[in-house]
């Protein structure tokens, strides 16, 4: 038998992959496990189309911690940044707004809808990274334990509220208001054109079973704002290469270090003995032993499916079939002949270089909320379309494109079933293609392919339970000690020696990467590895 | 005695409905001289009982007179100014589609059995969960009943009274207290779902939690404001809010409080920064050294005040908070008791016609397309079984609070369109009261328009301030004025749109004037 690894980590995406090389460079014997033949899991390029390469999940990359990117060296394994300076949104009525990394020409595009909004707008920015700079030590260390009456745990909490403490009194209103109010109320506070707050209040929603009417969705605005603040690289940019691009440097990293990585070696379950984990058992029936067993999949499907609820307290496997995923986004990437114009904006111009919204006004996306909430994909959804190549033609055949287009909503529970979802999933392509065409005449006769991937097949594909693009709703009471379950928020599980990584934990998901790491840094800690 | 040019007051409590006339007794307790100033011809603000028919009376404008705060009853000796507890209460009938049924008894255990008829597993849960309902109540009475503390500016008192909370949350042991700090931030649907499996008992269970709020049961944050309102719950007073109204007064009144109808305040007189007196819409002014707003929020700040007598800041404070009304109010005189179809037992006090979860969601989602609700759902009382003095001998009264119908309805509200909505909410209890149509002597349908026009509501908004995470506890209605206190010295609000939110709670005025008292304002 060989040498037992001290750690395996079940799934190569970004967090599993973080968590790999963290520990490796720790001087520790890793081996990753991947159940597809590409490494990445929702951070991950492909080739779909011969010629045309997709980011075929995750599409931007924004909110990764500069302290990973300098701590693996990731820029020496070949990650590189490329900025999107410009945010557009189309309107149906043949006006738009682009905002754009200039100050000045943002003004004076909104300035076109709304003199003061144009006035506020460098002040709600100012304001959002300062509240940024409150929330930045949460997201960078483990979840603070309020239940603990450890005097170190509670200095922490303490700090947490002295850093409030701080603040002026007007930005701490602001901040609980940010807190708890919905995207759209919250803008509300700043703004009064809809054309202006529509765009700005997708934020909140990306990834959520919410509408931007829904109270709690408005302090995922400020994810928007993190990566700016850190100042390492803009707050929003697409990787060289596709992101897959971010996995593979990642991965480099690992290797250097001396990590091992499987593709196409899939986990069928964890070897529990005696209450503490003892390695995997692959697909093949292969058994892999390791000192540490790390998930880096969902925390429902690390507890139910890899682990099994005789393992388990009933109480936690309870809190699992309870676990809000709700998937409620799908994607569709297209592989374009050549690249049609936006009606309210002609020619092949720098707006069309950023991230292009479909998100005309307020009510537009509470009613493609609606529609899920009642178990229909929106008929007409948000959209948010990326079009890589025209910044990186690595992608695309010379003078084709890609097109990747973020779509929601698109609920995991469709009515007649999730596993309905492959019937329904030409229609889904069909709305997102006539709903773009309304603002890209011609986009449809421009597709050579599409791949449409909806909820159900972000779930059979990529292992995300429930399509969970987040592997677990962000909502406040899935978040910090409460995520995934309260008792098990610090990486831990009740299987001693098994341990979870990926954005079921804190700080949560995005291509955020500290799940992985801090999640590393604790298994370090513990001294058991 | 030559009458006084200028009368001169302690303090005017512009006013009178239950918070206003709470916060009046208690001031003239404590030897203050009190001016209760009431726009109306009549006291008790929106629990006025009015006659909406002749020889037919309502209990007010809300209904619901088990939400009075014991703490109030207790402070200013209401039951020795007439009030008159009911110590159990009226169940409650969940009437769902297709005739289903259930009754909520405060007695758990009979409905436990009721529950059991549906759903065994639910009859289980609901034991376990009133169980953990009852751990976290304490908690939460404490903070109805005193003033919100910001814990980013306590002083040490507060801090005192903070860590005591602190302590009895942490008493609860990790896992309750956990569990609660999880739940609150939830929708009611995801708390109550995963409760439940009957979906008529978990929308009877949430529909309450849902008033005041612009919030359908899959909000987050509607588990906060449901535990703020059903955890509010005491004795009931006999004759609702109006029959709370009368007994305030009678201890007002004992207590030297003086009151003024036809009054309507037209203006808060401010000089250097702080109020000086009110001049009545009729010319005359009043000088007082405090004014005790309980009126709406936005109306104190932005309609009363000069224009000039807030800065800027504190004006847009004002103007952001939310009070989109979404109840009419239904009046119905009866020429018999509600009768329920195969209902047996005593008679029918209370009904809640919310299906289902979604049912009350798609009623939500009418709000916000500024239509009133198609299938609208109903919270009804008939009050005159506990008082009889209401209607005529064996006729009754039915108050009926519609949800939902938005104060801004697309195209405006008009006698056709209440007239729709009144057949609309009929209909809906016909079914359940096939003998209703027979009965029905008159109605009166009293549109969130209307109710922001009669009782000079802001939005419509019975509460004054929607209930939410946001608008609650030290920032309600907003973080400026979340202590009773205003930006100008000696204007302090005491309504319903101040902590603990309610129209019929009266907490709220009693706290506004504890804590004029102890600014020396008073």
């Amino acid at each position: 038998m060989a040498r037992p690894y001290d750690a395996i980590i079940i799934g190569g995406g970004h967090n599993g992959l973080i968590c790999a090389a963290t520990l490796a460079r720790a001087g520790r014997r890793v081996l990753v496990l991947e159940r597809r033949h590409v490494l990445g899991g929702a951070a991950v390029s492909e080739e779909v189309f011969e010629g045309f390469t997709f980011s075929v999940c995750s599409y931007v990359v924004s909110l990764l911690r500069p302290w990973i990117i300098r701590d693996l060296d990731l820029a020496r394994h070949g990650l590189r940044i490329l900025p999107l300076d410009c945010s557009f949104s189309p309107l149906p009525d043949g006006r738009s707004l682009a905002r754009w990394g200039d100050p000045e020409r943002t003004r004076r595009e909104i300035a076109a809808f709304s003199p003061a909004d144009a006035e506020v707008y460098g002040e709600y920015g100012r304001t959002m990274m300062q509240m940024g700079r409150i929330v930045k030590p949460l997201i960078d260390a483990p979840a603070p334990r309020p239940t603990s009456l450890n005097p170190a745990r509670l200095v922490e909490i303490l700090g947490h509220a002295r850093r409030l403490q701080a603040l002026p009194r007007s930005l701490r209103t602001r901040f609980l208001q940010m807190m708890t109010m919905s995207a759209a109320d919250f803008l509300d506070l700043w703004f009064e054109s809809d054309v202006l707050k529509a765009p700005m209040s997708v934020s909140g929603i990306i990834g959520t079973y919410q509408g931007v009417r829904s109270p709690g969705t408005a302090y995922v605005l400020l994810h928007h704002y993190m990566g700016e603040i850190d100042g390492a690289f803009r707050a929003w940019g697409l990787a060289q290469g596709g992101t897959g691009a971010v996995s593979l440097a990642i991965a480099a990293a690992a290797r250097a270090a001396g990590c091992e990585i499987r593709t196409e070696a899939p986990v069928e379950r964890v070897l529990v003995r005696g209450g503490t984990a003892r390695g995997v058992v692959l697909a093949g029936g292969e058994e892999l032993y390791a000192r540490t067993v790390v998930s880096g999949v969902d925390p429902r499907l690390t507890f139910l499916g890899l682990v099994g609820a005789e393992h388990l307290p009933a109480e936690l496997c309870e809190r699992m079939r309870h676990f809000k995923l709700r998937g409620s986004s799908g994607k569709v990437n297209l592989a374009l002949d050549h690249l049609p114009e936006f009606t309210s904006r002609p020619g092949i111009g720098p707006h069309m270089h950023g991230d292009v919204a479909i998100a005309p006004s307020i009510e537009y996306l509470e009613r493609a909320f609606d529609d899920a909430k009642y178990g229909e994909p929106s008929r007409r959804p948000y959209i948010n379309v990326v079009i890589p190549s025209l910044s990186d033609p690595s992608v695309a055949p010379p003078g084709k494109h890609v097109m990747s287009c973020f779509v929601q909503y698109a609920p995991y529970h469709v009515n007649g079933g999730a596993e309905t979802w492959p019937e329904r999933r030409a229609a889904f392509g069909d709305t997102v293609l006539e709903t773009l065409e309304e603002y890209m005449p011609g986009l449809t006769s421009a597709v050579l392919h599409r791949q449409v991937l909806t909820p159900w097949d972000l779930e059979q594909e990529f292992g995300l339970s429930e399509g969970n693009i987040f592997h677990g709703e962000l909502s406040l009471d899935q978040l910090a000690f409460l995520r995934p379950a309260p008792g098990w928020a610090h990486y831990q599980t009740p299987v001693a020696g098994l341990w979870m990584c990926a954005s079921g934990t804190h700080p949560g998901g995005g291509l955020m990467g500290a799940p992985g790491a801090l999640a590393a840094r604790a298994m370090l800690a513990e001294g058991s590895l | 005695m030559n009458a006084p040019t200028r009368e001169r007051f302690d303090c005017v409590v512009i006013g009178s409905g239950i918070n206003g006339l709470a916060a009046a007794a208690t001031l003239a307790r404590a030897e203050r001289r009190v001016l209760v100033l009431e726009a109306s011809e009549q006291l008790g603000g929106t629990a006025a009982g009015e006659e909406f028919h002749p020889g037919y009376r309502t209990v007010g404008v809300h209904h619901d007179a088990a939400l009075l705060r014991p703490l109030v009853t207790r402070s200013l000796d209401l039951e020795r100014h007439g009030l008159v507890l009911r110590r159990s209460p009226a169940p409650t009938v969940l009437a769902g589609g297709d005739g289903a049924r259930l009754v909520l008894h405060a007695d758990a255990d009979r409905t436990r059995e009721e529950i059991a008829a549906h759903s065994r597993r639910d009859a289980e849960s609901y034991g376990a969960w009133r169980a953990q309902l009852g751990r976290f109540r304490p908690i939460v009475e404490r903070l109805l009943d005193a003033p919100p503390s910001d814990p980013f500016e306590a002083d040490f008192a507060e801090l005192g009274t903070l860590a005591k909370t602190g302590l009895a949350l942490r008493l609860l042991g990790g896992r309750d207290m956990t569990e609660f700090l999880r739940i609150l931030p939830m929708s009611l649907a995801d708390w109550l779902g995963g409760w439940f499996e009957t979906d008529l008992l978990a929308a009877g269970i949430a529909a309450g939690g849902l008033e005041g709020t612009w919030m359908g049961p899959r909000s987050e944050g509607s588990v906060f404001t449901w535990f703020a309102h059903e955890q509010s719950r005491g004795p009931e007073a006999v004759g609702g809010p109006a029959a709370v109204a009368r007994a305030l007064l009678a201890a007002a009144r004992a207590s030297g409080v003086e009151c003024r109808t036809e009054a309507e305040v037209r203006r808060v007189c401010v000089e250097d920064g702080g109020v000086r007196g009110v001049e009545l819409a009729g010319g005359q002014h009043l000088a007082c050294g405090a004014v005790a707003a309980a009126c709406g929020p936005r109306r104190a700040l932005l309609d009363l005040l000069p224009p000039t007598a807030l800065e800027p800041r504190h004006a847009d404070a004002a103007g952001s908070i939310r009070c989109r009304g979404g109840i009419a109010k239904l009046d119905v005189a009866l020429s018999g008791p509600l009768e329920l179809a195969g209902h047996g037992g005593p008679a029918v006090e209370r009904v809640c016609t919310a299906e289902g979860l979604e049912a009350l969601e798609r009623a939500f989602d009418a709000l916000k397309y500024r239509r009133a609700s198609e299938r609208p759902w109903l919270d009804v009382r008939v009050p005159s079984h506990a008082d009889p003095t209401l209607a005529p001998d064996g006729h009754h009264v039915l108050s009926i609070l519609v949800h939902n119908a938005p104060a801004d309805l697309a195209g405006g509200w008009d006698d056709e369109r209440r007239a729709e909505l009144t057949g609309r909410a009929l209909d809906t209890l016909t079914a359940h009261a096939p003998t209703l149509p027979e009965r029905v002597v008159a109605t009166r349908c009293t549109t969130p328009d209307q109710l922001a026009e009669r009782h000079r509501l802001d939005g419509g908004h019975l509460y004054q301030a929607e209930r939410a995470l946001d608008q609650a506890l030290f920032l309600r209605p907003n973080a400026d004025c979340g202590r009773y206190a205003t930006p100008v010295g000696g204007l302090f609000l005491c309504g319903s749109g101040s902590h603990p939110p309610g129209p019929a709670s009266g907490a709220a005025g009693l706290l506004a004037a504890r804590a004029m008292l102890a600014a020396r304002q008073g």
